[in-house]
């Protein structure tokens, strides 16, 4: 009984003691401020999420991913504010479609040559030699060859598979033109590989859930079906 | 009621369902001949439908039978629907899946000569069953209303104006207005949606008609015919359970590993009639027809013969009338099979490729054995077998 009184008593009075600056001072109450360590290095990111900030930055201020809404977005950029922002500053919200930033298709045409800006949301599925053809053709901007006259608003690309090499769209990536907060490099082949890798995302957003639970299934089959086999020779056995 | 083992409930069931306990004895109980593994295959069915029907009803919670909004639910289900991407996964994996099971388990029929008296009800009522479940993998395409939607529904009805006289009409009837438009995608999905629910009755009736007869026994005309039977329960459920659960894993590793095979290539682009895509390729179960309407270069003649091809299995049982069961055991008839599965094969794939003069002959060759192999080698066979035989009927099962 005395102990327990004694270390009421020390409860007591450590609890009185603790915050003794809160107490003696009027200063307001501020919430701790933790500052991340400057050494620490960001966290690396995937490259479909690298993909989205260039999808945001560069490619969608000509196509559109109607098929997705920002809000489907939450997946590579955890941040709803940094959403609604992207959203608020394209007249939408997080539930609205990712929409074409022309006002009608005659407006886009004009704009890129005479080419429509196609849609992005399953070009990774839909476009003639697949994501392998968008990763080439993103970095195959070249000089003109001598020899080679382009109209105006026409971009020289070997890889490209229509009008013969003379592409309308722009030559879309820059070196260095976005920097990434894991600090990768913002070269071309770079770049044109983390939006492929976003493009196929968009297409198809649960390829790495799909294989998770199709091996999760297939586990699972393979112990019942390993259970009924050898029901199956006991009852042959029996009969 | 005078089994020793009832506990109450069951006891309460009995006095109210009197039919229950002598029913479950029988299925539990039911004679089965000593047949091999394709004969699991009718279990594997029941499962997939089981699966395509509870994936079918969550996915019509969501899906919105409207022109303006049916590309659009089918992408939120894909994108925003807890979920829904894997329960639409196993609806459009499950058809391939369920269709690839419903051919082989025909075919089964048609080399074990499944189809003979007195199994004609059993086979009948599965030929009206694949018919329905054709019906059902058709409309059930047309309602995501993609590219390949559309243009392969606007092929097909349009396929009914070929009809003398009244195509035209019945065309606009069926749709609802010229086109095929809001009120025909309206009707696809209710089409679609009753139709599961009327297989699943067909599907009572076909085992019905199954218990009625038995199962046919695959080694009566052979050698050694084994003619011990044992009950279903529990041999043959742990069998199709085994079968049921390799077949879940083919499924599994179709629907999570391979989903590109199921080619929804152009799908995903929502329908634009006034664009069409360079080839309109039907899905691979529809394939055949597809072919047969295309090598006929007349309309009609086209979907005579695509119906023809279908109506010919339905005399099967009357045109051959052998008393001969297994085609491993009638040269005829085993050469003739094997030409006809290689026929449909060959069919399959014209379906699927352009209609280039190489496939279009190809697919007239296959259309050739398919009616020959029906309408000449399997009577043909049957005739010199009915007069080896006599007036017996050797290998009749009871």
């Amino acid at each position: 009984m005395k102990k327990l009184h004694a270390l009421l008593t020390c409860t007591a009075l450590m609890m009185a003691m603790c915050p003794p600056s809160l107490a003696d001072t009027d200063e307001p109450i501020t919430p701790i401020q933790k500052s991340p360590p400057p050494a620490e290095p960001p966290p690396p990111m995937r490259p479909e999420e690298r993909g989205l900030m260039i999808f945001q930055q560069v490619c969608s201020s000509c196509h559109s991913m109607e098929r997705a809404h920002y809000g489907d977005m939450i997946t590579l950029q955890p941040s709803v504010t940094a959403l609604q922002h992207w959203a608020q500053q394209r007249h939408a919200g997080l539930e609205s479609p990712i929409a074409s930033p022309y006002p009608s298709v005659a407006v886009g045409k004009a704009n890129n040559g005479g080419d429509y800006p196609p849609d992005l949301s399953h070009i990774a599925r839909t476009i003639r030699g697949g994501p392998d053809y968008i990763r080439q053709m993103l970095a195959g901007y070249r000089p003109v060859p001598p020899g080679v006259t382009l109209a105006p608003h026409t971009y020289y690309n070997p890889v490209a598979l229509t009008h013969h090499h003379r592409f309308k769209m722009r030559p879309p990536l820059h070196e260095g033109m976005i920097t990434f907060p894991d600090g990768t490099q913002a070269t071309i082949p770079q770049m044109a590989s983390d939006v492929t890798a976003f493009l196929q995302w968009a297409d198809d957003a649960h390829r790495s859930t799909r294989r998770f639970i199709g091996t999760a299934v297939l586990l699972y089959l393979a112990l019942l079906g390993g259970m009924l086999i050898a029901l199956w020779r006991l009852l042959k056995k029996e009969a | 009621m005078t089994d020793d083992t009832s506990t109450p409930a069951t006891g309460w069931l009995d006095t109210r369902l009197p039919f229950l306990r002598p029913f479950c004895r029988h299925m539990a109980r039911f004679p089965m001949p000593p047949v091999n593994l394709f004969w699991t295959l009718g279990a594997c069915l029941l499962v997939a439908f089981g699966l395509m029907f509870v994936s079918g009803l969550f996915l019509s919670l969501h899906y919105q039978p409207d022109l303006a909004r049916a590309f659009d639910s089918v992408e939120a289900i894909e994108r925003r629907v807890p979920s829904g991407w894997l329960i639409r996964s196993l609806h459009t994996g499950g058809v391939s899946m369920l269709f690839a099971a419903l051919y082989l388990h025909v075919g089964r029929g048609l080399w074990y000569g499944s189809y003979k008296a007195p199994r004609e009800l059993v086979w009948l009522s599965g030929l009206f069953m694949m018919l329905l479940f054709m019906t059902t993998a058709f409309a059930g395409y047309v309602l995501p209303w993609g590219q390949m939607s559309y243009w392969g529904a606007t092929v097909i009805t349009h396929a009914v104006e070929a009809i003398p006289g009244i195509g035209h009409g019945l065309l606009v009837y069926l749709l609802g207005e010229d086109t095929l438009g809001g009120i025909a995608l309206h009707r696809f999905f209710i089409l679609h949606f009753t139709l599961g629910f009327i297989i699943a009755a067909v599907i009572g009736l076909h085992v019905l008609c199954l218990h009625g007869t038995g199962s046919s026994n695959p080694t009566l005309d052979g050698p050694r015919p084994d003619r011990t039977t044992r009950p279903f329960a529990p041999f043959h459920m742990v069998k199709d359970c085994l079968a049921v659960c390799v077949f879940l894993a083919l499924f599994a590793v179709l629907v999570f590993f391979l989903p590109e095979l199921l080619g929804e290539l152009d799908n995903v682009i929502p329908a634009n009639p006034l664009k069409t895509p360079a080839d309109i390729t039907p899905e691979w179960y529809l394939a055949p027809w597809f072919a047969m309407l295309r090598a006929i270069p007349s309309r009609l003649g086209g979907l005579a013969a695509a119906a023809a091809s279908l109506l010919v299995l339905f005399i099967l049982p009357w045109l051959d009338r052998s008393p001969c069961h297994n085609a491993t055991f009638r040269p005829l008839v085993r050469v003739g099979m094997g030409l006809f599965f290689v026929a449909f094969f060959t069919l399959i794939l014209a379906g699927l490729h352009g209609a280039t003069p190489l496939w279009v002959w190809l697919s007239r060759l296959a259309m050739l054995v398919w009616f020959l192999v029906f309408l000449v080698v399997l009577p043909l066979s049957a005739y010199r077998e009915r007069k080896k035989a006599g007036s017996s009927s050797r290998g009749e099962t009871p």
